[in-house]
């Protein structure tokens, strides 16, 4: 898995500095129109979503059929993606938190907000992470963008649904952050198996 | 009995149109297998399925002594595909670094010389080179980890004669060692000739013969006759025939035997091409 994920790294390097040049252009903006907060989200959304280019990247040269013959194999393979989108999403939380941290000194905001939007971010991460991951290995390219694009829409909901039924409460955000790890486990596991049987 | 590096028995795949169609041949330790046939007869579906990268619906692959490509260890596996299967954006430096990652026999001094004896800058992205040169390192790849057996699909092609040559003596130099074996489909059958120990056929789906090399070269021949001839050759004789602007053409699996009952005739030896030639575009009698 170490070779997969410096593979992925050296793909990753080449995108950060305009990734980076979006985030603050986009983030600077909704932190004056919403909150600082909204950073989190923007900066965990934004990393994850790298991921994307990555497979899309192997699967165009052929990469994946490479890595299937070799002692790594599929299963690695899909478990060093679902283990690099974490990874992408943790940073992007942190990063964003660095940030938004950052941003209240000229902004202002509360503890409150900043849990909340932590709260919303991990809910999105792993949720779209479910849908996107599994469109991505498994569709083809039109399809996965589609995927890729209702994959957020889909988590958003799926965390105001719960919070209209539960309210904004701690057992909301342990109902969804449960819930969302079961998601993600289940895409992880399911991917493998469909994947495992797929002609390459 | 010789040791087999890749055995399958009956291997079977369905596509929409196409079928592979109960394929059975063997790779022995030490040799070199050519794998010829037509765009479209089933060689890289045949290299897929050997490999795992396709389910088959019957059949069975015995790769290196294990019971199928799930369960071999690939470390002993080297593949080169026909096109390039590296990203794109990656300098062979860096995919040198990603390789180690992957393979515990992995031999970085191997991998550099090999670079080098190829001419081909590390420092460059794939997707600058030619075809080629993106050939040249898939075969530089598929030499730097310490493998048995070497699958390659297509490998010369896009290659000057030069680098062919090159390529055909290395994998000259890999069946020294006794437990080394390579399986190679290939369009240029005269390269196949002047390595492979084995040819096996495939035509739409199914395989025509699996002979040695030297059976084929030595034995198979073509009678190149007018009508009245044709006419007189007995149809058990008979591999395959065309009928040509000012002459017939038959292919016959035995050229001694044919110019020995057919003396009027000229009987002349069969090249792979020839004999590939006559067996997709001719008829049976």
């Amino acid at each position: 898995m170490r070779g997969l994920l410096l593979k992925d790294f050296y793909i990753i390097r080449s995108l950060v500095i305009l990734l980076l040049v979006v985030y603050l252009v986009i983030g600077i903006s909704l932190s004056y129109l919403a909150t600082p907060w909204v950073l989190v989200v923007l900066a965990t959304a934004m990393l994850g979503m790298i991921i994307s280019s990555t497979i899309t990247v192997d699967k165009s040269c052929g990469w994946i059929r490479t890595v299937a013959i070799t002692p790594a194999g599929r299963q690695t393979y899909i478990n060093g993606k679902y283990l690099l989108y974490l990874l992408l999403s943790a940073a992007g939380l942190v990063f964003g938190v660095a940030f938004g941290a950052a941003a209240t000194l000229f902004a202002g905001s509360t503890v409150e907000e900043a849990y909340l939007y932590l709260w919303i971010s991990a809910v999105l991460a792993l949720i779209a992470g479910s849908i996107l991951l599994p469109c991505h290995f498994l569709l083809d390219e039109m399809k996965s963008m589609i995927g890729t694009i209702a994959a957020y829409p889909a988590a958003a909901g799926f965390f105001v649904v719960f919070v209209l039924l539960l309210g904004p409460s701690p057992l909301a955000c342990a109902v969804t952050l449960i819930l969302s790890v079961c998601a993600f486990g289940g895409s992880w596991q399911a991917t493998k198996k469909i994947l495992e049987r797929k002609d390459l | 009995m010789e040791a087999m590096a890749l055995e399958l028995q009956g291997v079977t795949k369905q596509y929409g149109d196409f079928t592979l169609d109960h394929v059975s041949f063997t790779v022995p330790k030490g040799s070199i297998v050519g794998l010829i046939g037509e765009n479209g007869a089933g060689k890289s579906t045949t290299i897929n399925a050997v490999l795992g990268l396709i389910h088959t619906q019957e059949g069975t692959v015995r790769l290196l002594g294990s019971r199928g490509p799930e369960e071999v260890n690939r470390e002993e596996m080297g593949v080169v595909f026909d096109g390039n299967n590296y990203p794109t954006m990656l300098t062979p430096r860096q995919m040198g670094k990603v390789f180690p990652g992957l393979y515990r026999s992995w031999d970085e001094e191997k991998y550099r010389e090999i670079l080098e004896r190829f001419q081909i800058p590390a420092n460059k992205k794939i997707k600058e080179f030619s075809k080629g040169m993106k050939m040249k390192y898939s075969i530089a790849v598929a030499f730097s980890h310490h493998v048995k057996l070497l699958i390659l699909d297509e490998a010369t092609s896009g290659l000057d004669p030069i680098m062919r040559d090159e390529v055909l003596d290395m994998l000259l130099e890999f069946i020294q060692d006794e437990d080394h074996a390579v399986l190679v489909s290939s369009h240029i059958t005269s390269d196949l000739e002047k390595v492979a120990d084995y040819i096996v056929f495939l035509h739409k789906g199914k395989i025509i013969f699996s002979s040695p090399k030297d059976d084929l070269l030595e034995n198979y021949g073509i009678i190149k006759c007018s009508a009245d001839q044709f006419a007189k050759i007995r149809k058990e004789d008979i591999l395959s025939y065309r009928k040509l602007d000012c002459e017939w053409q038959v292919l016959v699996a035995n050229r001694h035997e044919a110019k020995k009952k057919y003396p009027q005739a000229l009987v002349v030896p069969a090249s792979l091409d020839e004999i590939m030639l006559l067996y997709v575009k001719g008829e049976e009698k």
